[in-house]
C-alpha cells in the first residue's frame, strides 16, 4: 500500500513538473493578439518587393459602438498596418514593430492582391499563405482595380469590418451569379495543374453619391501566374454556367418590339462537361441544363403563358448559350483555358492528354466547344395572364 | 521537504496495514456469569460504571419461592411499555411458576412461560450481556442460574422514515432509510420478500460497537464477492464507525484514487435494485446511507427514475446527464485552451465579441477562470452548510456580487461567468460524482492553462486509462465501456426498454443468468 | 482483490487492432506524395500484401500459443542467434515506437503548440503512454474500445461535413503514377500501418483466445482498412492535386470544411483525435519493447524498465530527425526497405523453421 502511495504521488509531481517547468509557450490571451481580418498584397511604389496591407480589429471599439448604439461613426472598428518589405513572411513578421499586438492570421478571411502586384509570379508570392499552418485555404482570393490596400480604407455601411463585408459579398455572390466565388484552395490547385487558368473575382471602389462603396465586379483571369485579362459580368456568368457553379440570378430575355421583356429566375442549374477525342482532335461538349421560374415580364397585353412555355425557354436556353459563348470568345482570346477543359480531358483520355499538354495553347484555341442549353420553366408565379382592359 | 512529507505518508499507510498484529485488544479472558445474583450486579456494575441512565431493578418472582431476579437495561434507550407491561407485569404478578432458585430449568420457565416478548436469548458471557444492556435490550438475571435472559426491547426515540433529502424523484417511491439499522432492514425486507435475501450482522467498532449488516441475495450474488465483503468488513479494527463513509474508506479498492469505488444511496428502492442486480449491500447502523459493492462508474449516471420512465425519456436524459458531467469538468478547461491557445477554432463573429468582453480584464484566463471556479465552490458550501434562510442570501449576495459587479467592474469577462454559471449548473446534475467533479475541473482547468487542448487530452487519456484500471471487488470500474461488453450497452448512454434487459450486468453477475422470461416484450392480443 | 489475472478477450483485440492501425491516418501524408492522387490504390494493394503476411503472423502466434516473439525465438533459433534475432527486434520496435513519439510531437508542435519546445511535447506524450504500460497492456486493451470509436466517429463527421467539398472527379485519370512509385507507395502502406501489427505477437502471453484470434485480428485489420481506404478516397476528392504539396492532407481535410460560418476550424478536435489513435500505437511498441526486454534479460517484472526504456525514447526522438521534412523522407524511404526484413523476411522463415520442426518432431513421434 504504501509503495503504491508513493509511486501515485511521484507521478504526479512529476507530471505537475513537467508542467510547470515546461511553462507555457503558445499561451497568447485574447487581448495580446490582433486579429487579422482581411490582408491586402500591392507592388510597391518603387518596384521591389512587396506591400503588404493588414486590416486589423480593435475590439474596444466594436464593444464601445455596441454601447453607444449606432453613434460611433467617427472611430472605425479597424485599424490597417502597412507595411513594405522584401519577402512577405518578413514583412508579416515585421508588423509588430507597429502594432503593440501579434498579429493573429488564422481569421483572415480575404487575400486582395493589387492588380500591380497580380501581373507575375503570383505564385511564389503568396507561398507564405499556404506553407504557414495559421493560414487556411478557405481564404477568399480577389484582385482589385488599383491598389488593394486603398480597398481596406472604405468604411462599409452595415458591417464594422471593410474585410468582413467584403467576405460576406463574397458569399452573397450567389443572388446574381455574376461574379465567381474562389477560395485559395481552388486558386492553388488552378495554379497547379498545367491546363487551367486561375480566376479571381474583381474588386473595385465606385463612387455613389458622395461616397465611396465597394463593388465586386467581373472576373480577373491569370495566364500560368501572371493576370491576363478581364471578364465583364456577363462574361463571367458564362464562365459560371459551364463550371455548375450558377446557383441563383435573374436572366433577362428581351422581346425586341417595344422594349418587352421577361426576367426569370433561375432556380436550380447544372453543367456537365464531356471531352472527346474525334480523329486525334479533342472536343468538348457542355451541357448545361436550367430549371427556373417567370419572375417578371412587361408585356403590353400580357402574356400567354400556356401556349408560350416552350418558345420562353427557347429564349432562355438562347440567352444562357449567349453567355457561355461570350466567355468562351473571351478565354480563347486571352487563351486561357478557364473552364479547365484541359484537365478535363485529362481525366478522361490520359494518354492522349500527354501528347496534348504541351501545346495546350495552340490546341486551346482552335478547340471546338459545342454547347447545349435545356432551360426549363417550372413556375409562372402568383398571377395569370393579365388581360388589359378587361 | 517534499521527501519528508511522502516518508510520512507513506509511514501512515503502513499503519493500517499492520495494525492487526501491532495493535490487537489483548484478548480479555471470557468474564461469564455466576450463579449468585450479588455477585453477577457487582461485577456488572463494575463494567457498567456510574452513570445514571443505567437503571438495575431487583424484584422477587411471583411465588413462594420469593425468587431474586434483577433486571438491568438503560433507561433511554427502551422501551418502557415492553418493559412494564410484558416482562415486569408477567414476572411480578403473574402466574407463579419459579418455586425454588436451585432450579436448573428456571431460565426456560421465564423464556418460555413468562415473558411476553418475541425475541429473548439465554446469554452467559459478560461482554455480550453489556454490549446488549448498551444497544437497548433488558438483561434478565434470575438468582441461582448462570444464564442471563437478554430481552428485545429497543425503544426510545428514533427518526421516522421519511422522504429522501439527496435523491429526490418525481416518480417512485419516496421513502428513503432512517437511522436506525432496523428500519432500515424492515424497508428491505419489504421490498425483497424472498428466503434468499440475507442479512449478516456484525460488530465493528472496539468502542461504538456499531452494528453493521451485509445484505444479498444467496443465490445472486457470488459467493467470492460475499466472502471477500466479510473479510474486508472482519479487517477493519478501528474504535470508531459513525458513518458509512468510515466503513467506504476502509473495504475501497483504491483508495487513492479520486473515484469512489463503493456506491452509496439511502433510498430502500436503490439498494433492492442493486442487490436483486447481484450485488452485496452493506447497511451501518445509525445511518441512514447503505453502501453497495461492486460499483461501477455508471452507476453514478443512472437514477432510479431512469427505469420507472419510459425508455426514450429515460435515454435522452442519461446522455444529458452524460454530456454534463462532460461540460462540467471540462467547459472552464476548455474556455481556456480555446481562448488563449487556440482562437482559430472559435468562429470568427463570436472571437470578436470575446475579443471585446476580453479587452482591459487584468487577469490571465487561467487565473480568471481559477478564481472563478474557486469562488463557485466557496459559494457552493457557504449555501450547504448555511441554515435554509442564511443560504439563500449566500447565493444572492454571490450571484449580484460576483456575477454582475465583477463584470461591470471589468475584473471579469462576461463570457468567463457564462461559462462558469454552466459549469455550476451541470455539476448538479450528476450529483453522486459532483465531488470527484470539482477536483477534474480543477486539475483539467491547470492542464489547459498549460498546453491547451493537447493538456487537456492529455489529462483525459491518463484518466480513461485511471478509469480502465480501477477495480471495485472485482468488477472492472468502468465496465461496459472498458472494458466493453454489449449487454451492458443496453443500460449505458440509452437505456433499453425493460423487457429487452434479460441479464444482469455481466460484470457483476459474471454467471450471465436471465433474469426474466425470454419474450417479455407486452403484445397486444391478436386478433383473430 | 483476486490475484485472478484479466486477459484481453477477442473484442478487445479486435479493436486494439482497429485503434492500432488509426494511429496511420495522421502519417498517410508521406505516403500521398508518393502515389498522389492514386493512393486509395495503393491502400487496397497493401492490405490485400498484408493479409498474407498477417495471416503469418497470426499462425506463429498460434502454433506457440500463449508465447511472446522472444520465447518463439528462444525456441526456433539456437541459442545465441535466437538471443540476437529478439534483441534486434526489440531494437526495431524501438524505432518505430521512437518514430511515432516523434511523428506526433512534430505534429503537435506544427499545428497546434507552434511555439513550444519539442522535447516538452514528446516528454508529455511518452509520459501519458508510459503510465499507460504501468498500468499494463490489458488496460490499455480495454481503452481500445473507446478511442477506436471516438477516431471513427471523428472520420465519419468530417467526411459527412465536407460531402459539400468533394469532387470525385479529382480521382481520374486513374493510375497515372509509375508501377515503380506505385509499388513503392503500397510497400510504405503496408509496412507501415498494416504489418507493423507484427508487434501483438510480443502480447501473445496476454491474450486470451489464441484460437479466436485470428478472426478478431483479420476483422479489426479490415475494418480499419476500410476506414483507411475512406480518409484516402476523401483527401483526394477534397484537396485534388493539392494532395500531394501538403504534408498532412487528412488535418488539411478538416480545415476545409466550413458549415454556415459555425461549424468550421474543427482541425484542432481532429488534431486531438489523431493523439488518441497514437496514444495506443506509442503505447503498445512501448509495452512491446518493455516486455521484450524483460523476457531476454529474465527480469521479474517489465516495470523496472518503463522509466529508463522511456527516457532514451525521448531522448531518441529529439535527437533523430532534425526536422519534419527529414523524419517524412525517412518513413517514405528508408524506413520500409528496413522494416522489410522484419516484417516480411524473418517471420515466414521462423514459420518454415517451426513446421520442419513440427514435421521431425511427429516423425519421431511416429518412428
Amino acid at each position: 500500500m504504501g509503495s503504491s502511495f508513493k509511486t501515485i504521488l511521484k507521478q504526479i509531481a512529476c507530471f505537475f513538473l513537467i508542467l510547470t517547468l515546461s511553462g507555457c509557450w503558445n499561451s497568447r490571451e485574447l487581448n495580446t493578439i490582433s486579429i487579422v481580418m482581411g490582408t491586402g498584397l500591392d507592388k510597391p511604389e518603387d518596384g521591389e518587393g512587396v506591400l503588404i496591407t493588414a486590416q486589423v480589429v480593435k475590439p474596444g471599439e466594436i464593444k464601445a459602438s455596441e454601447k453607444e448604439g449606432t453613434t460611433g461613426t467617427d472611430s472605425n472598428a479597424y485599424w490597417n498596418l502597412e507595411r513594405e518589405g522584401m519577402s512577405t513572411f518578413a514583412t508579416v513578421r515585421g508588423f509588430t514593430h507597429q502594432a503593440s499586438r501579434r498579429l493573429f492570421f488564422p481569421h483572415n478571411q480575404v487575400l486582395i492582391l493589387g492588380e500591380d502586384f497580380a501581373e507575375e509570379n503570383v505564385r511564389k508570392k503568396i507561398d507564405i499563405f499556404v506553407r504557414d499552418p495559421e493560414n487556411r485555404l478557405t481564404v477568399w482570393v480577389l484582385v482589385s482595380k488599383g491598389k488593394a490596400k486603398d480597398i481596406f480604407y472604405v468604411k462599409p455601411e452595415l458591417e464594422k469590418i471593410t474585410a468582413l463585408s467584403i467576405s460576406n459579398m463574397v458569399d452573397a455572390y450567389a443572388a446574381t451569379s455574376q461574379s465567381i466565388s474562389v477560395n485559395l484552395k481552388d486558386f492553388l490547385t488552378r495554379i497547379m495543374s498545367d491546363s487551367t487558368a486561375p480566376v479571381a473575382p474583381f474588386i473595385k471602389i465606385a463612387e455613389k453619391g458622395g461616397k465611396e462603396v465597394l463593388v465586386m465586379e467581373g472576373t480577373a483571369v491569370f495566364k500560368k501566374d501572371g493576370l491576363a485579362g478581364e471578364l465583364d459580368s456577363k462574361e463571367t456568368r458564362g464562365l459560371m454556367w459551364v463550371l455548375g457553379r450558377v446557383k441563383s440570378g435573374i436572366i433577362e430575355s428581351h422581346f425586341s418590339e417595344g422594349g418587352e421583356y421577361v426576367a426569370f429566375e433561375i432556380v436550380r442549374a447544372s453543367s456537365k462537361i464531356s471531352p472527346e477525342i474525334k480523329n486525334g482532335k479533342p472536343c468538348v461538349k457542355i451541357t448545361i441544363n436550367e430549371e427556373g421560374n417567370v419572375g417578371e415580364e412587361n408585356f403590353r397585353d400580357g402574356l400567354d403563358l400556356a401556349s408560350m412555355v416552350k418558345e420562353l425557354e427557347g429564349k432562355k436556353s438562347e440567352v444562357i448559350k449567349g453567355e457561355v459563348m461570350a466567355a468562351l470568345k473571351k478565354a480563347k482570346e486571352l487563351n486561357a483555358d478557364i473552364f479547365g477543359f484541359g484537365e478535363k480531358i485529362h481525366k478522361s483520355y490520359p494518354k492522349q492528354w500527354a501528347k496534348l499538354k504541351d501545346n495546350w495553347d495552340t490546341v486551346f484555341n482552335d478547340l471546338e466547344v459545342e454547347v447545349l442549353v435545356n432551360a426549363k420553366l417550372l413556375l409562372t408565379g402568383e398571377i395569370k395572364t393579365i388581360e388589359q382592359g378587361k | 521537504m517534499f521527501r519528508y512529507i511522502l516518508r510520512k505518508v507513506a509511514f501512515l499507510s503502513t499503519c493500517g496495514k499492520n495494525s492487526n498484529e501491532k495493535y490487537k485488544y489483548k484478548e480479555v479472558e471470557e468474564n461469564r456469569l455466576c450463579t449468585d445474583i450479588d455477585q453477577n450486579l457487582e461485577a456488572l456494575k463494575n463494567i457498567l460504571g456510574s452513570s445514571n441512565d443505567i437503571i438495575t431493578r431487583e424484584f422477587v418472582f411471583a411465588g413462594e419461592g420469593r425468587v431474586k431476579g434483577l433486571l438491568v437495561f438503560i433507561e433511554d434507550l427502551v422501551d418502557n411499555k415492553i418493559i412494564n407491561e410484558s416482562i415486569i407485569k408477567p414476572l411480578i404478578s403473574g402466574t407463579p411458576l419459579i418455586y425454588k432458585k436451585e432450579n436448573a430449568d428456571n431460565v426456560n420457565v421465564v423464556k418460555s412461560e413468562m415473558l411476553s416478548v418475541g425475541d429473548v436469548k439465554q446469554e452467559n458471557s459478560m461482554d455480550e450481556i453489556v454490549y446488549s444492556c448498551l444497544s437497548g435490550d433488558t438483561v434478565l438475571l434470575i438468582d441461582g442460574s448462570a444464564e442471563a435472559l437478554i430481552i428485545a426491547s429497543q425503544g426510545g426515540e428514533n427518526r421516522g422514515v421519511e422522504e429522501s433529502k439527496t435523491e429526490s424523484v418525481v416518480r417512485g417511491p419516496r421513502e428513503s432509510f432512517s437511522e436506525d439499522l432496523r428500519t432500515n432492514t424492515s424497508l428491505l425486507r419489504r421490498k425483497i420478500k424472498n428466503p434468499d435475501l440475507t442479512l449478516e450482522k456484525m460488530k465493528i467498532g472496539r468502542r461504538t460497537g456499531t452494528m453493521v449488516c451485509i445484505s444479498y441475495i444467496k443465490n445472486l450474488a457470488a459467493p467470492e464477492l460475499i466472502e471477500e465483503v466479510r473479510r474486508r468488513l472482519k479487517a477493519i479494527d478501528t474504535d470508531a464507525i459513525l458513518e458509512s463513509g468510515y466503513i467506504e474508506q476502509f473495504i475501497e479498492d483504491a483508495p487513492f484514487s479520486i473515484f469512489p469505488t463503493v456506491s452509496h444511496s439511502e433510498k430502500p428502492d436503490v439498494i433492492a435494485a442493486k442487490i436483486l442486480e447481484g450485488r452485496a449491500a452493506i447497511m451501518i447502523d445509525r445511518t441512514p446511507f447503505a453502501l453497495t459493492v461492486p460499483m461501477l462508474f455508471i452507476e453514478d449516471f443512472q437514477s432510479p427514475e431512469d427505469y420507472y420512465s419510459r425508455p426514450y425519456f429515460s435515454s435522452f436524459i442519461r446522455i444529458i446527464r452524460f454530456l454534463s458531467f462532460l461540460i462540467s469538468i471540462l467547459a472552464p478547461a476548455t474556455y481556456v485552451a480555446l481562448t488563449t491557445f487556440h482562437q482559430e477554432l472559435i468562429p470568427t463573429n463570436l472571437l470578436l465579441t470575446m475579443a471585446a468582453a476580453r479587452e482591459g480584464t487584468p487577469f490571465p484566463s487561467v487565473l480568471e477562470a481559477g478564481i472563478m471556479v474557486i469562488t463557485f465552490e466557496i459559494l457552493k458550501e457557504a449555501g450547504i452548510r448555511l441554515p435554509r434562510p442564511v443560504g439563500q442570501a449566500i447565493s444572492i449576495v454571490g450571484a449580484l456580487v460576483v456575477g454582475e459587479s465583477a463584470v461591470s467592474a471589468g475584473l471579469i469577462g462576461a463570457p468567463m461567468v457564462i461559462v462558469v454559471a454552466i459549469t455550476a449548473v451541470s455539476s448538479f446534475v450528476v450529483p453522486f460524482q459532483s465531488d470527484t467533479g470539482s477536483i477534474l475541473r480543477i486539475i483539467l482547468l491547470g492542464l489547459a492553462g498549460f498546453m491547451g487542448a493537447v493538456g487537456i487530452m492529455m489529462g483525459l487519456l491518463v484518466l480513461i486509462v485511471h478509469l480502465a484500471s480501477l477495480r471495485s471487488f472485482g468488477a472492472p470500474y468502468f465496465s461496459p465501456l472498458a472494458p466493453h461488453n454489449a449487454s451492458g450497452m443496453k443500460d449505458t448512454a440509452i437505456r433499453a426498454p425493460i423487457w429487452l434487459m434479460d441479464t444482469r450486468p455481466s460484470s457483476i453477475d459474471r454467471d450471465k443468468r436471465r433474469r426474466q422470461a425470454a419474450h417479455s416484450k407486452p403484445e397486444p392480443p391478436k386478433k383473430q | 482483490m483476486k490475484t485472478e489475472k484479466y486477459k484481453i478477450s477477442n473484442s478487445q483485440m479486435m479493436f486494439m487492432s482497429i485503434s492500432f492501425i488509426q494511429g496511420a491516418h495522421l502519417t498517410i501524408g508521406f505516403m500521398s506524395d508518393i502515389t498522389g492522387r492514386d493512393i486509395w490504390a495503393a491502400v487496397i494493394a497493401a492490405f490485400l500484401v498484408s493479409l498474407i503476411f498477417i495471416s503469418i503472423y497470426i499462425k506463429l502466434a498460434q502454433k506457440f500459443s500463449g508465447k511472446s516473439l522472444i520465447q518463439i525465438n528462444d525456441i526456433l533459433y539456437p541459442g545465441v542467434i535466437a538471443k540476437f534475432i529478439s534483441l534486434v527486434y526489440i531494437l526495431f520496435f524501438f524505432m518505430i515506437g521512437v518514430e511515432n513519439l516523434v511523428f506526433t510531437g512534430r505534429f503537435i508542435l506544427s499545428y497546434v503548440l507552434p511555439e513550444t519546445p519539442l522535447w516538452v511535447v514528446v516528454t508529455m506524450v511518452n509520459f501519458v503512454c508510459g503510465w499507460a504500460v504501468l498500468r499494463g497492456i490489458e488496460v490499455i486493451a480495454r481503452c481500445c474500445f473507446l478511442f477506436s470509436l471516438i477516431s471513427a466517429s471523428a472520420v465519419l463527421v468530417v467526411t459527412l461535413l465536407v460531402a459539400k467539398d468533394m469532387d470525385f472527379s479529382n480521382l481520374q485519370p486513374f493510375f497515372e503514377t509509375s508501377l515503380k512509385r506505385f509499388i513503392q507507395g503500397a510497400h510504405v502502406i503496408a509496412t507501415i500501418p498494416f504489418c507493423e501489427i507484427l508487434v501483438f505477437l510480443m502480447l501473445a502471453p496476454n491474450i486470451g483466445d489464441i484460437k479466436g484470434m485470428k478472426k478478431s485480428i483479420l476483422l479489426g485489420v479490415s475494418l480499419s482498412f476500410i476506414q483507411l481506404l475512406v480518409i484516402a478516397i476523401r483527401d483526394v476528392a477534397v484537396l485534388g492535386p493539392l494532395i500531394s504539396i501538403i504534408v498532412s492532407p487528412s488535418f488539411e481535410t478538416t480545415r476545409v470544411i466550413n458549415i454556415y460560418q459555425i461549424i468550421t476550424r474543427l482541425d484542432i478536435l481532429i488534431a486531438i483525435v489523431l493523439i488518441i489513435s497514437m496514444f495506443v500505437k506509442i503505447s503498445i511498441f512501448y509495452y512491446a519493447v518493455t516486455k521484450g526486454l524483460a523476457e531476454l534479460f529474465k527480469l521479474n517484472s517489465y516495470t523496472y524498465v518503463i522509466v529508463p526504456v522511456g527516457i532514451v525514447m525521448i531522448n531518441l526522438s529529439i535527437m533523430t530527425f532534425g526536422s519534419s521534412a527529414q523524419s517524412d523522407y525517412a518513413a517514405a524511404h528508408i524506413w520500409p526497405s528496413f522494416a522489410l526484413l522484419f516484417e516480411f523476411i524473418i517471420p515466414p522463415v521462423s514459420l518454415i523453421i517451426a513446421q520442419i520442426k513440427g514435421m521431425n518432431k511427429k516423425r519421431e513421434e511416429v518412428g
